[in-house]
């Protein structure tokens, strides 16, 4: 099986979200996954960091500035693997003084995580 | 020097002025903004401009998104998310005086977007009638509007 979230955020000058993911229906992986992101920004200036499950899977990392719904495999982020019931969550920081739109798609595929 | 003189090496400044203001310079024009990007713009792009804006040369120039509602920062202004317009560009001759005026804010040169912000936060106050409730006229006085 596999799920998908997609939305877009606009993040204040020089102020960061704390989770973009917050309030989806996917926020917590629904089984074990191989997941997938991607993301676009408006313009230059935004960073975004994926943990999962309280793991860093990356650190700030500087996002693309295509202004788009994120295309496939164009935009791609990063890989990462999530348990049944770890929570997703991507902080993106808007480091100009100007509004920014963020877009972010994560899609979960069904998978058999291997543990320790 | 007797007035004479002067009143010549006056005028003759004034026309070297003139010739220089006159003088075509090759420059990109974005398409949908109008605003002029250096001639060596699409040779630069990805090293000198456009860096993460991909593979193709198009326009760096910001618009505002004004389908969104407007944001506030932290300690900062509100305002409509702007994002680059990724139009097309084309090479034209205008003269160095039209240059000069339209010339864009390169993201090299305004990587905090400070100097660009300001002008779309003046651009969205004087259009956009959400801005124009949360900041009264005397408050955005001096806003550059371009």
């Amino acid at each position: 099986m596999i799920v998908t979230m997609q939305s877009s955020v606009s993040v204040g000058a020089n102020a960061t979200n704390s989770n973009v993911v917050s309030t989806q229906r996917y926020e917590r992986a629904p089984f074990a996954a191989k997941g997938s992101m991607f993301s676009t920004g408006s313009a230059a200036g935004l960073t975004a960091e994926l943990n999962v499950g309280g793991n860093s899977v990356t650190p700030p990392t500087i996002v693309n500035a295509n202004n788009r719904v994120p295309l496939i495999p164009d935009d791609f982020f990063t890989e990462f693997e999530a348990l049944a019931g770890q929570l997703i969550q991507v902080t993106v920081a808007n480091t100009t003084a100007g509004a920014l739109t963020f877009f972010w798609k994560i899609t979960l595929e069904e998978a058999d995580v291997v543990v320790g | 020097m007797s007035d004479s003189l002067k009143a010549a090496a006056m005028a003759d400044e004034e026309r070297k002025d003139r010739a220089a203001a006159s003088k075509k310079v090759r420059a990109f024009r974005c398409s949908r903004t109008g605003l002029y990007f250096p001639a060596d713009y699409v040779e630069g792009w990805g090293t000198k401009y456009g860096i993460g804006l991909g593979p193709t040369p198009v326009s760096e120039a910001l618009v505002n998104n004004y389908q969104s509602v407007p944001i506030a920062g932290e300690g900062t202004d509100a305002m409509h998310p702007v994002g680059n317009c990724h139009a097309q560009v084309d090479l034209v001759e205008v003269t160095q005086a039209e240059y000069n005026e339209n010339a864009a804010v390169l993201v090299r040169d305004d990587p905090r977007m400070v100097r660009r912000a300001s002008i779309m936060r003046g651009r969205q106050i004087a259009h956009s009638r959400t801005m124009q409730s949360m900041y009264p006229k005397e408050v955005n006085a001096g806003s550059p509007v371009r």
